[in-house]
């Protein structure tokens, strides 16, 4: 018996499956970077939500995963999908989190509130390079999309986004 | 508006995602760790409970990781409330208890484990929130029965707390503090400068604030100590300054098959009426066979009520039963504590280890 614990969950993996640890480490990997991709295209609650599914799925099918070019990508897909059945209230939030960790944080709700009005991929695309320091290239990793297509997500999500603000 | 002022923002939003994220995850821990976390706003309360069938088979909620030591401040106290006069300074806090052993080293384990705990299952959980050398004292306001209401914890460090390393600072009374809050219910302030001083507990933040100015912190020619200058109207000391152990990154758990019930080790806080005190909700004594436990309820648990129970059945280790079952009795809780034992942790690797492999 193997144990990995991820943030709540704990996973549990018979060893077996994962003799020589690379399903460990690639869940270890993978998970953090789905949750933030999954929390920008759908807000905390669902975004987490849609990555336990998003995991046990990964867990499941481990053996056909483990000879994809890039797993973590075809998981923010599976994530996606579950997102999208999980979270039909989407379009009623009109924040990725909505409340502040302290006492002082702000509260930017105008961006926030701009984000959601974006389409998707421009939101997570903005939130994962600009939100969290992510390079291109990771980013495009994380979301299974060309380079090239993250570069057109900022440039037309950044404009967007600029235009939302500054109609406010 | 230019775009490096938009970039600034998304900045600060992307630490704020990853505030909430981890505190989504948390939450759990810090309920059990003293029912204190109490989320007032938002969905998730009610989404925590929505069933994840697919997920179900694979893990296991750790609905614990360690009492209200889950929150962390990473804060320095202001180098004026540090005494450095050893020559009037208290007495030194209590030591760990000699022959302890540390925190981590050993598990508890349930050779057989009632029908309603389930199949036990082994988990891991993160641990490590305490760094560096802690010295906790804990307040309360006596119940006359051996228990407590409404308790604060004032721990003061030369290290820091993992989770609350990101608190932003505040000013509150003139001074520069760091705050963290869940819900409107539980507090935590600290100091910004070195050494720090952390106060937390479930109760009005400007009693947590006097506190914090009535906190003075001793060196001593092996470290330092803590020492409250005034306690507030109807708080008793509940636990005199104790030198905490060591907090290491993880720690075994023996979680019951729904993950609903978990058994921790918790010693890093050496004494079961430290830790309970650290959970900033009510709580009462209990008997476990010839010990004395104590319990209480987190009522305003995203994950619905939670119910923990901390004894120590030898000294210098803390044991701690979490169970978000509302209809387990505490009775049922003690008659589990009763029949956990420790166990070296390689010992408890291959109790537990799946016989099929």
């Amino acid at each position: 018996m193997r144990w990995l614990g991820l943030n709540l969950y704990l996973v549990v993996i018979d060893s077996q499956t994962d003799e020589t640890g690379e399903l460990s480490a690639f869940l270890a990997d993978a998970v953090p970077r789905l949750e933030r991709a999954l929390v920008a295209r759908f807000g905390v609650d669902d975004g987490l939500d849609a990555v336990a599914e998003a995991t046990a799925y990964g867990l499941a099918n481990w053996d056909r995963l483990r000879e994809m070019a890039n797993p973590v990508g075809y998981l923010y897909r599976v994530g996606e999908s579950q997102g999208r059945r999980l979270g039909r209230r989407w379009r009623r939030i009109d924040a990725l989190v909505a409340e502040p960790m302290t006492h002082d944080a702000v509260v930017d709700i105008d961006l926030q509130r701009a984000l959601t009005r974006l389409k998707a991929p421009e939101r997570v695309a903005i939130v994962l390079v600009y939100g969290h320091g992510y390079t291109y290239r990771q980013a495009a990793d994380v979301l299974d999309i060309p380079t090239t297509t993250i570069t057109n997500h900022i440039n037309r999500g950044m404009a967007n986004l600029r235009r939302l603000l500054e109609q406010r | 508006m230019t775009n490096t002022d938009i970039e600034r923002r998304l900045t600060r939003l992307g630490d704020h995602l990853d505030d909430a994220r981890a505190n989504r995850l948390a939450q759990p821990v810090l309920k059990a760790a003293g029912g204190t976390a109490v989320h007032t706003t938002g969905s998730w309360p009610q989404k925590q409970a929505r069933p994840r069938t697919s997920l179900a088979a694979v893990t296991v909620v750790l609905v614990a990781l360690a009492t209200a030591g889950g929150l962390a401040l990473a804060l320095r106290p202001p180098t004026d409330a540090v005494d450095t006069a050893a020559t009037d300074a208290p007495s030194p806090p209590a030591e760990v208890p000699a022959g302890a052993p540390p925190p981590g080293s050993i598990a508890p384990f349930v050779e057989a484990p009632p029908t309603w705990f389930g199949d036990p299952v082994a988990g891991e959980r993160t641990a490590g929130h305490h760094r560096g050398n802690w010295v906790s004292t804990a307040i309360g306001i006596d119940d006359g029965q051996g228990g407590f209401q409404s308790p604060i914890r004032i721990g003061v460090t030369d290290g820091s707390l993992r989770d609350l390393d990101t608190a932003a600072p505040t000013t509150i009374n003139g001074r520069s503090l760091r705050l963290l809050s869940y819900g409107t219910d539980w507090h935590a302030v600290a100091t910004i400068d070195e050494p720090t001083t952390v106060v937390s507990g479930a109760v009005e933040l400007d009693l947590l604030v006097e506190v914090l100015e009535a906190t003075r912190l001793h060196e001593t020619g092996a470290g330092f100590t803590v020492e409250l200058t005034t306690t507030p109207d109807s708080y008793t000391t509940i636990v005199e300054p104790q030198t905490q152990a060591i907090d290491p990154p993880s720690r075994r758990t023996f979680a019951g098959a729904t993950g609903d019930i978990v058994v921790n080790e918790v010693s890093e806080w050496v004494r079961a009426d430290l830790a309970a005190a650290a959970t900033g909700a009510d709580f009462r004594p209990i008997a476990i066979g010839e010990l004395t436990g104590y319990t209480g309820t987190a009522e305003a648990n995203p994950v619905g009520p939670l119910t923990f129970l901390i004894w120590s059945p030898r000294p210098g280790v803390v044991l701690e039963i979490d169970t978000t079952d509302t209809s387990l009795q505490t009775q049922q809780l003690a008659e589990l504590a009763a029949n956990t034992e420790l166990l070296p942790v390689d010992q408890w690797d291959r109790n537990l280890e799946d016989p099929a492999n």
